[in-house]
């Protein structure tokens, strides 16, 4: 419904502080999934953690790799240098930059740590649910 | 004498994805790989950085040290394969004679080195390996300021490089502009102006006639006229697929190894991949040399899985391209640098400038700076053909998933997967 | 603004600007518009006029930055002039037009429900414990014949058809265009998770809810929306609708701009027309009138459902019921004066009908004295706030409860009473898709059962501590209730005695 908490509570897991005021104020947390709107459609995007990463492919440190047990598609922001290609081979625009002198590539890492995922948690509407059998994946049970 | 069920020549990129792709389907088949250069694999494109002490040693593997271990790969490394009898199967280096079954050739390239009067002078420099990136990272304590020989991607990184070093450097482009495969006028303008804002000069339409010194590099005189004092030329004009190996062997060639699509070249059981292959351009839809590190992966994946006994087409070959510079992104891809003969669409704004080839209704190319985000979105719309219709009026203001023909974007959001390799 | 606007705030937004993060939920969350972001000086701003105190954007507001309560800015204190009055007539004074509003009527009238008290059994009788022992609160509507016959342990004569319910809570007519899609498809899905019933109300069947069929009374009103053979025979119960609680008297009036693709194919009538339902119904001048359209619905079901007729409650409600139980309704539906509705004026909400309590307990004597109770169920609606009052309702003489307002509450609604408008920013009285995809079936369907499961677990305790082990034996029996604060008159048209009795 386009209310775009499942971004917040993105940005606050993925901050420092982990808190939804501390973080917002004192950082500049980027969400790894997008709302996108177009007249009453909207839908929330991330990482499909693809069976064939396009992302992981084109990784020029090797900072991308799949995880062969849980299928979940990681960044390694140490070893990120910003070179975006991975940017530029996701077809779903999933991975978006971080803010800050050294800014880095950032996409949805499944939240490590959480029985379910920070944007699942904060959807008030359900509409995020996670799908565990086929590819670990957040999915918008309806689109519309 | 052994025998590998898989031997891969090269250890970098391409040779990766082969590897990755060989162990998702084959856990036992023997692989042996073989490098002349005596490195764990690492990232080629992080020379640069590391010359520019961004990187660290251990930041600069592309894969874990365990990485060989852990994948059963019997590596070579030091060892140059000198020639590989391709009837008989075998390969031979210094040190012995190995058998194959099948076999990856991913050797790369090589720079192109031009022949200057004073060339052999100490101080000049090639940038195509991390132990050049050394070498030069050693000697620039004696390096105040340096010019660099070609404006592409490797001699503007290095120049970039070196100038974070705090080398003052000039830059010498025989052609009209940097880039100039990957880039129109306007958006090679826009990274000129992120080198003049360090103060680094780019001269373009000129080239260095002669390097002078003693013993080392002293000054450089350019085909203007002009002399110039530096300490230090890197030659980057270019690099060539590396085809010694299949010099006059049956492997037909071209420009580079000339393979199918599926990555085999003309002798059965023997592949291709990475920057000395010429594979398929999928948006041209002929076959190219595009020495870009995507193509290299996902070429020497193509490769890996077929070797291994399956059945896969080389889809993802395409010229893309994206970096930084001092950390202003640049991505193209596709027909970016042409400059007439379809419709372009441009925007220049506090995002960065944007540029949209289209032709026939389809997007063929493009490049954005600045703000690249989602620029996979874009891309796709290129690989995928998709007729732009009203779409073409939304490109300037950034394009996403929910702007996209609804059967397109369903099969893209339900599809889940997202690689354009046919399975 | 112009000199014209003579109106106070009704609420006062309040940001705690050290919490709040700019993240523009609240904003994307009002349909009122009453949040927006300003760029320059990277802050929220509030509209505060514009907000109707729906609380939408405190809940969902991440850092609970955001109060929204009563303005305190008020119009001189005046006894008679109440702060409504004022309002109400600067509104008008402004329009020149009718005060509309939504929900129920809100104003200070007794609730007779606060002033029954229902019994526990003690010492002479033992009280049942619901978890221990078997406690019945299924219920069958239609009517009952004079006498059965049993023979051989078997039930031999014919009965007319009964419709069978698991709790005596039904949820009342709510129609599509009054409220969105997803709020009647959730209503349909907890009715056939609870083994209830739901009202289409007068706006036809959606095709998508033809599946909950069983579940499903549907209303034949004054403006006959969406009525075929088709829709009919889909129903467990047809019901007409002679009136509502909250407008008696009144039709009804969904602008041509609601009228829009769904809701025009579901109503049967072209899209952007206003659909008008005529006060009276125009075929309906008297009994023999009403009797004839129940014949004519029972023909055209083949007399498989019972027929309902849904009236206000009014002053001489008793007599109007009779008559409709000797014109062949199975089922009288009485909706008080507190009932809920999607758009009233103001003023015949505020000021017509009677309360539910007086009319169930008038039109329950009534049936019984004339010996026709049998012959039709009574289901009450009109205000129903939790199970005390259906219990309540119960023991009074009904068979099953009506509730509306109580089932909007558990999909969210906050009685800011601005159905009337089509801007529910719960996505409950909206046709805007924007507004009406906020409303998740699921979990609206899960917290509807939840609802009337409580109540119901409520209603077996309390039976349980009237010694009771079945609806059945406490309906229509007032001996379990006393009344208390109550005149003699009330008492005796209620038929329940004073405490202490
Ligand atoms: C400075 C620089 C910057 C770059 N930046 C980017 C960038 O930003 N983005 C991008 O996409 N691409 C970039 N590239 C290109 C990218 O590095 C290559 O596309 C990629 O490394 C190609 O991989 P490959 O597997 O084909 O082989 P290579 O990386 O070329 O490696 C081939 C290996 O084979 C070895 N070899 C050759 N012959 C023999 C033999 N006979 N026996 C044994 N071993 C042999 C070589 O020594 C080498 O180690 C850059 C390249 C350079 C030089
Ligand atoms: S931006 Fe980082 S993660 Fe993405 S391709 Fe470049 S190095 Fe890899
Ligand atoms: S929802 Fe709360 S935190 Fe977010 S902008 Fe509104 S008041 Fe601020
Ligand atoms: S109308 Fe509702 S959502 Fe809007 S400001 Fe008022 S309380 Fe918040």
């Amino acid at each position: 419904m386009a209310c775009r908490l499942c971004e917040v509570g993105c940005k606050v897991e993925h901050s420092e502080h982990k808190h939804v005021i501390k973080s917002f104020k004192r950082e500049k947390p980027v969400a790894r999934l997008l709302v996108e709107e177009s007249g009453p459609l909207s839908f929330a995007t991330q990482c499909r953690h693809c069976d064939e990463p396009a992302c992981m492919f084109g990784c020029i440190t090797g900072a991308i790799t799949k995880d062969p047990e849980t299928g979940i598609v990681n960044l390694n922001a140490e070893k990120c240098i910003g070179c975006w290609t991975c940017i530029l081979m996701c077809p779903y625009g999933s991975i978006t930059r971080t803010n800050g002198a050294r800014p880095t590539a950032a996409k949805c890492d499944m939240c490590p740590g959480r029985e379910v995922p920070a944007c699942v948690e904060a959807c008030p509407n359900r509409a995020l649910v996670l799908m565990e059998d086929e590819e670990p994946a957040v999915a918008l049970e309806d689109a519309a | 004498m052994k025998t590998f069920t898989y031997a891969i020549i090269g250890n970098s990129v391409a040779a990766i994805g082969a590897i990755e792709a060989i162990r998702s389907v084959d856990r036992t088949g023997s692989i042996g790989l073989f490098s002349d250069e005596p490195h764990h694999v690492y990232s080629r494109p992080l020379i640069t950085h590391y010359l520019a002490g961004e990187v660290s040693e251990e930041k600069m593997l592309y894969r874990p040290p365990d990485f060989y271990e852990r994948y059963g790969v019997q590596a070579f490394l030091g060892a140059q394969v000198e020639s590989v009898e391709f009837e008989n199967r075998r390969l031979q280096t210094a040190g012995g004679e190995s058998a194959f079954e099948k076999l990856l050739i991913s050797v790369g390239g090589r720079p192109i080195v031009p022949k200057i009067a004073g060339g052999d002078l100490r101080g000049v420099f090639t940038m195509n390996t991390w132990d050049d990136a050394r070498e030069m990272k050693s000697y620039l304590p004696a390096v105040r300021s340096a010019m660099v020989l070609g404006g592409g991607l490797t001699g503007l990184k290095t120049a970039e490089a070196l100038v974070e070093a705090g080398v003052r450097v000039t830059v010498v482009e025989l052609a009209e502009r940097v880039l100039s495969m990957l880039l129109d006028r306007r958006s090679a303008e826009v990274v000129v102006k992120q080198f003049e804002n360090q103060g680094t000069r780019i001269l373009t339409g000129t080239t260095i006639s002669e390097i002078r010194g003693g013993e080392c590099v002293e000054s450089a005189s350019l085909s203007d006229g002009s002399t110039a004092e530096c300490q230090m030329v890197v030659l980057a004009i270019g690099v060539t697929p590396r085809l010694d190996l299949v010099q006059d062997t049956p492997v037909r060639t071209n420009r580079g190894i000339f393979v199918d699509r599926r990555m085999e070249t003309s002798v059965p059981g023997v592949f291709a991949a990475g920057d000395v292959a010429e594979a398929y351009d999928a948006l041209l839809d002929q076959n190219r040399v595009l020495p870009v590190l995507p193509n290299a992966y996902a070429g020497g994946r193509v490769a890996g899985l077929n070797m291994a006994g399956g059945e896969r087409t080389y889809d993802l070959g395409a010229s893309v391209n994206s970096t930084t510079f001092f950390g202003y992104p640049v991505v193209s891809a596709g027909s970016s640098a042409i400059e007439e003969g379809a419709e372009i669409i441009e925007g220049d704004d506090e995002n960065g400038y944007r540029r949209f080839i289209i032709q026939d209704d389809r997007l063929t190319g493009f490049v954005m700076t600045g703000e690249v985000n989602r620029a996979g979105i874009v891309l796709d719309l290129v690989r995928e053909r998709i007729p732009l219709n009203g779409l073409k009026d939304r490109l300037l203001d950034g394009i996403g998933l929910i702007d996209l023909p609804e059967e397109i974007r369903h099969k893209k959001l339900r599809g889940g997967t997202c690689c354009h390799e046919k399975h | 603004m112009a000199l014209a606007c003579f109106k106070l705030p009704e609420f006062l937004v309040e940001r705690d600007y050290d919490k709040c993060i700019n993240c523009r939920v609240c904003e994307r969350q009002c349909g009122w518009e009453v949040h927006s972001y300003d760029e320059e000086v990277d802050k929220m701003f509030a509209d505060t006029e514009k907000c109707v105190g729906c609380q939408r954007c405190a809940v969902m507001c991440p850092t609970g930055a955001l109060v929204i309560s009563p303005h305190p800015g008020r119009y001189r204190e005046h006894g008679n002039w109440t702060q409504e009055h004022l309002r109400d007539a600067i509104r008008q004074s402004e329009t020149g037009g009718v005060v509309l509003a939504g929900s129920g009527n809100d104003k200070d009238y007794p609730v007779y429900w606060d002033k029954l008290l229902l019994n526990a059994s003690q010492v002479t009788n033992p009280s049942i414990d619901p978890l221990r022992e078997p406690m019945e609160l299924r219920t069958y509507l239609g009517a009952k014949p004079e006498s059965i016959e049993v023979r051989d342990g078997k039930l031999v004569s014919q009965l007319p058809p009964q419709v069978q319910v698991e709790t005596p809570i039904l949820f009342s007519a709510l129609s599509y265009g009054a409220i969105s899609f997803q709020a009647q498809e959730a209503l349909a899905r907890a009715a056939a998770e609870l083994g209830i019933l739901y009202n289409t109300g007068e706006g036809g069947l959606h095709h998508d809810l033809y599946r909950y069929r069983g579940n499903t009374i549907v209303q034949v009103a004054s403006g006959r929306f969406g009525v075929d053979p088709d829709y009919l025979n889909a129903a467990r119960i047809v019901e007409i609708k002679i009136g509502q609680g909250a407008k008696p008297g009144i039709g009804g009036h969904l602008p041509g701009e609601k009228v829009v693709g769904e809701v025009s194919v579901t109503r049967m009538i072209p899209a952007g027309t206003d659909a008008i339902s005529p006060a009276p119904q125009h075929d309906i001048y008297s009994i023999e009138d009403l009797s004839m359209l129940i014949y004519a619905l029972k023909e055209a079901t083949n007399y498989q459902k019972p027929v309902s007729v849904k009236i206000a409650a009014v002053h001489n409600v008793a007599a109007i019921a009779t008559g409709m139980v000797r014109a062949g309704a199975d089922i009288i539906a009485l909706d008080g004066f507190r009932g809920g509705t999607g758009a009233a004026p103001k003023i015949i909400r505020d000021n017509v009908g009677i309360p539910i309590e007086f009319a169930l307990a008038a039109v329950d004597t009534r049936l019984r004295q004339e010996g026709i109770r049998n012959r039709a169920s009574i289901i009450a609606g009109g205000g129903f706030r939790n199970s005390a009052d259906v219990i309540k309702a119960i023991a009074l003489g009904a068979d099953a409860v009506y509730i509306g307002t109580a089932a909007l509450v558990a999909m969210g609604c906050t009685l800011c009473q601005k159905c009337y408008t089509g801007i529910c920013n719960w996505g409950i009285t909206t046709q805007n898709p924007y507004l009406a995809k906020r409303l998740n079936p699921e979990i609206a369907t899960e917290r509807l059962v939840n609802l009337v499961t409580g109540w119901s677990h409520e209603i077996k305790e309390m039976l349980g501590g009237l010694g009771v082990n079945s609806i059945e034996s406490l309906r229509g029996n007032r001996l379990h209730l006393r009344g208390i604060g109550l005149t003699h008159g009330e008492l005796e048209t209620l038929g329940v005695r004073m405490v202490g009795q």
